[in-house]
């Protein structure tokens, strides 16, 4: 029987091409995308839970009250003591660690390159979790002479030979033995590195350990079953070491637990050891993948429904020759059945083909393996079991109930049954994409708004290279003298920040005009006299720096305006400010995202070398023959700085990765924005080609009266256009408090306007617009003597 | 002459089998006349009711309809042309079920382009002729088979055709009904002088007409 049920219901389905193609098309995309989304929160809920302890792991962070970086007084960081302290103060502590990352030069067999390393105390075994393939682990850590690496780092630079007892060089000035080789790491954790060395190898490392000095980062272990919010209360006894260290810093520092497993979506506070994400996406996400999902097991019902009135003589006939009402029953729900796997088969298989597009639409790194995912397919194959179930059982029921003998006669048990719940779904399915539409134009036009908003300085034609070997410093002038010879290179300027990324922040309490004990939070950056030209950033008032006056090197300083009106003066040059004398205010420039306000900046003249500071040279070219102009740079900088590596980056580049997470929302959204306007296009579909299968005798009768067809189409669509206008009028308000609330991240942003709205709205109704009047074509141009043919 | 038809043929492939629905139809119509088309089911009846009414095409022939050429006129033409000058009763009734029976009187109104004082006026009219004034808000559902066809003959006429066609418009009517709807059209074929086409299977309704044409396989005898 069960056998019969499937071969009626195979040959059902291709009888009915067209809306068994329409329906599988619905439903398989709309379960890609739902497995897909599902992927991606199984991905980023397994985030560094590959640690045995994954539970009991805290990292300590602190809050600097009054410090504010960034939008948030809230750091990631610790000082190297804090670790120690905590284990030997508190007995609950099982273990404890420090750690940092940095960026390094290392050379294998006269082979340079950078890697990123991860320099620790012994107990990072203790705490982490890194599964050892050879050596040895924590013994290595306690020799700062040794050196522990990954996997796929031993590959590349020492093939298939046994690394250990081979030699790295540190940049250029340490020679480290490879003790350990552990397991490359999964890409869901919030940091990574490729080898790991003692903390007494890291650039900044010094003997003396101020408390004050956060250049690291601390992780401990707490018992099973403790609740860790009793050692943040505990920690307030730190404040004895806290309070001296911070003494002559208006803030002091207040630390406080973050369990490992929130730092991925619930931290993003400072000084991340590597990129977080949100809960809040996650949610987004969620509620994206049950809305498709449901909006494409809705149409399944909607379709089917639409189908039923097809085929009630079908069922009519089953009836009179014998069949029960279950069997009816059985009979729809074999090819629901039948439907609902095969489309989940293919959405499988899509959602695996497309994992690659996805993750470079939402910049994740979602693997491409099975083994990881099979408990969310297991999770996955339920509910599309069980929806496919609930959404046959609604027209099986519906067609199981007809009376034969009207429906051997062509008519149907009820027109209006199941309308009233199919034009809600049609209105729910309308809104969501007229949501959705009004999301995408809104990211857009902020996108182009950041785009085309004047930055306070120029981005394009210029080349930057970020180094950080001290020793180039002292052939700085050298160097930019010779860059210089290019005739394609116009200005160079050498600097601790680009305007893109200005991290250093001070704080000043001595100005004119200051008399109590006020301060004042400023961004600051070290720069050369040809700064402002290369950027091409302009001066309110005063004078740039020159070479002409000697003293600017250790007298001199300009402000930007927002400094200015942050202390409130009228004037600024030839005041004093922090010691020096402002010689010159700078227009406002965008040194930050612009979900951040233009702060205070100081720029001081880069008069000698600051180690803890980043340092840049920035080239501004002409882009005919560019080819040539950047292998002039890598000559010059490979002549004078021999064996190492440099990367040329583009700068408006890296602006643009400034916004590569809104340009992905955007992405985002125009992609769902689509996939739900064509759901509901098929849901639409549905419904119209039931009612005009109803109203064919209509359309008829209509027509030997005398309309046409536009009159037809017209008529059918007006009804349509009706359901539209009611989603656009419920989206509308959705979609403005949505974007409302993304745009008020924004500093700087965009005021949504009735043209969004109007232009969402036109793309629901032209969209609808097509498909009722591509379906009500076809039935007005049919002779109305076959739909009014008697009996 | 209202209209004339020669050497109609008209055929479907079925099988690499050429199957005649009409063949040979030679009929020409005076205005005024009321012909009955009788014939066993199958016999063409309604095919030729369909061809004369212009919603079907033939293969072979002419067709004159008041001097105009209906076989060489485009689709557009001749759906003006029926539109104004034939009004068609159904068997079942073919009323709309979401109007009122003003509403269903006024639609042919509103493809013609009526404006809303003449349609008033105009449906008003017919309301008063059938005596069916009390009647206008009542949905097509609210009313007996006969009452129901009543409008459906008020419908084809408001449009003041020349030409009624009717396909066994008394087929859904119990005795009673069908006199009074054939009574009906004798008067407005006599009082009116509107041409009358109808198929019917009585002989009784049959006897009302002016002329009487028989139809065997497609065949006029």
């Amino acid at each position: 029987m069960l056998y019969t049920y499937i071969k009626i219901g195979f040959r059902n389905l291709t009888k009915n091409r067209f809306f068994s193609f329409i329906n599988l098309i619905g439903m398989t995309l709309g379960l890609s995308c739902f497995i897909l989304i599902a992927f991606y929160i199984q991905n980023e809920l397994s985030y560094d839970m590959q640690h045995e302890n994954a539970d009991r792991i805290y990292r300590v962070s602190q809050i600097q009250s009054g410090n504010e970086f960034q939008g948030t007084d809230r750091f990631a960081v610790a000082p190297r003591p804090l670790a120690p302290t905590l284990k030997a103060q508190f007995p609950e502590v099982e273990a404890a660690t420090t750690l940092t990352l940095d960026e390094t030069l290392l050379k294998i067999k006269d082979q340079p390159f950078y890697a990123q390393g991860l320099f620790s105390d012994p107990y990072l075994f203790d705490v982490f979790t890194y599964p050892l393939i050879v050596g040895m682990a924590k013994e290595a850590l306690k020799d700062p002479k040794s050196v522990i690496i990954t996997t796929s780092l031993a590959k590349k630079y020492f093939g298939e030979a046994s690394p250990l007892g081979k030699t790295i060089l540190l940049e250029q000035d340490r020679l480290l033995t490879v003790k350990g080789v552990v397991e490359d790491l999964p890409k869901n954790q919030h940091f990574s590195f490729d080898y790991i060395t003692s903390y007494e190898n890291y650039r900044y490392y010094d003997e003396s350990s101020s408390w004050s000095s956060n250049n690291y980062h601390a992780y401990i272990v707490l018992p099973e079953g403790y609740d860790y919010h009793l050692l943040n209360e505990k920690m307030d006894a730190l404040d004895v070491y806290t309070t001296p260290a911070y003494a002559q810093f208006p803030f002091t520092a207040e630390y406080f637990l973050q369990p490992l497993k929130e730092i991925r979506l619930y931290s993003n506070i400072n000084f991340e050891l590597g990129p977080v994400s949100d809960i809040k996406y996650i949610y987004l996400a969620a509620s994206i993948a049950i809305i498709i999902l449901l909006l494409a097991f809705i149409n399944y019902t909607n379709l089917a429904i639409a189908r039923t009135s097809y085929r009630s003589k079908e069922v009519g006939l089953q009836k009179v020759l014998g069949a029960k009402k279950r069997q009816v029953i059985n009979q729809f729900m074999a090819e629901s059945f039948l439907l609902t796997s095969c489309s989940f088969i293919l959405a499988l298989a899509l959602a695996f083909l497309f994992l690659p597009g996805f993750n470079a639409l939402i910049g994740s790194e979602i693997p491409l393996s099975f083994d990881d995912k099979a408990p969310v397919v297991f999770i996955i194959i339920v509910i599309g079991i069980v929806l496919g179930v609930l959404s046959g059982i609604y027209p099986a029921l519906l067609s199981s109930a007809i009376n034969p003998a009207k429906a051997l006669k062509g008519k149907w048990l009820n027109s209006k049954t199941g309308i009233s719940l199919r034009n809600t779904l049609v209105v729910g399915q309308f809104a969501a994409s007229v949501v959705l539409a009004i999301s995408s134009i809104v990211v857009y036009q902020q996108l182009n708004y950041v785009n085309k908003k004047k930055l306070g300085y120029n981005k394009d034609q210029i080349v930057y290279v970020h180094y950080k070997q001290t020793d180039f410093y002292a052939k700085n002038n050298v160097i930019k003298e010779a860059l210089l010879q290019h005739p394609q290179i116009k200005k160079v300027t050498l600097t601790n920040n680009i305007p893109t990324n200005t991290e250093d922040q001070t704080i000043i309490d001595q100005w004119e005009g200051n008399t109590g004990d006020q301060n004042i939070q400023i961004y600051r950056n070290y720069v050369d006299p040809d700064y402002l030209d290369v950027f091409e950033m302009e001066l309110e008032a005063g004078r740039n720096f020159s070479s002409q006056f000697p003293t600017d090197s250790t007298e001199s300083i300009l402000l930007n305006e927002a400094a200015v009106k942050k202390l409130g003066w009228s004037t600024a040059v030839g005041k004093t400010f922090g010691g020096r004398k402002v010689i010159g205010m700078v227009k406002d420039f965008h040194f930050q995202p612009f979900k951040l306000k233009i702060e205070p900046v100081v720029i001081g003249f880069r008069s000698k070398l600051r180690s803890y500071y980043s340092n840049y040279i920035a080239i501004k070219l002409e882009l005919n023959d560019l080819e040539n102009t950047l292998n002039h740079v890598k000559g010059v900088l490979n002549t004078h700085i021999p064996g190492i590596p440099f990367d040329q980056r583009f700068m408006n580049e890296s602006y643009d990765q400034l916004y590569r997470t809104e340009k992905q929302f955007g992405q985002v959204f125009n992609t769902f924005t689509l996939v739900a306007l064509f759901i509901a296009c098929i849901g639409l579909l549905g419904l119209v080609t039931q009612k005009v299968s109803e109203r064919s005798k209509e359309i008829g009768v209509r027509k030997v009266l005398g309309a046409s067809i536009a009159n037809i189409v017209l008529l059918f669509t007006k009804d349509f256009m009706r359901l539209v206008l009611l989603a656009v009028i419920i989206a509308i308000p959705i979609g403005w408090w949505g974007m409302e609330k993304w745009l008020q991240d924004f500093a700087y942003r965009i005021e949504m306007n009735w043209t969004v709205f109007v232009l969402a709205a036109l793309l629901g109704f032209g969209v609808a617009f097509i498909t009722v009047g591509a379906q009500t074509l076809t039935t007005a141009n049919k002779n109305p003597i076959q739909t009014l043919r008697e009996e | 002459m209202l209209l004339e038809l020669k050497n109609i043929f008209k055929w479907v492939n079925s099988g690499g089998q050429r199957i005649f629905l009409l063949k040979d139809i030679n009929l020409s119509v005076e205005e005024g006349e009321f012909i009955s088309v009788m014939g066993p089911s199958g016999s063409g009846k309604s095919t030729l009711l369909n061809v004369i009414g212009m919603l079907d095409t033939f293969d072979e022939g002419e067709y004159h309809f008041l001097d105009e050429s209906v076989h060489t006129l485009k689709e557009k033409y001749r759906s003006n042309l029926y539109k104004e000058y034939i009004g068609f009763v159904f068997q079942s009734y073919h009323l709309l079920d979401d109007l009122t029976v003003y509403e269903n009187l006024e639609m042919p109104l509103l493809y013609k382009k009526y404006k809303g004082t003449e349609r008033k006026a105009m449906v008003g009219d017919m309301l008063d002729r059938f005596s069916i004034v009390g009647k206008k808000d009542l949905f097509p559902a609210q009313l007996s088979g006969g009452q129901q066809q009543l409008v459906g003959v008020a419908r084809a006429l408001i449009g003041k055709p020349k030409l009624i066609l009717a396909d066994e418009p008394t087929g859904n009517l119990n005795s009673q009904q069908s006199e009074e709807i054939m009574g009906l059209f004798k008067r407005l074929n006599e009082e009116d002088n509107v041409t009358i086409i109808q198929v019917t299977h009585s002989e009784k309704n049959a006897a009302y007409g002016s002329r009487i044409i028989n139809l065997l396989d497609g065949r006029m005898i």
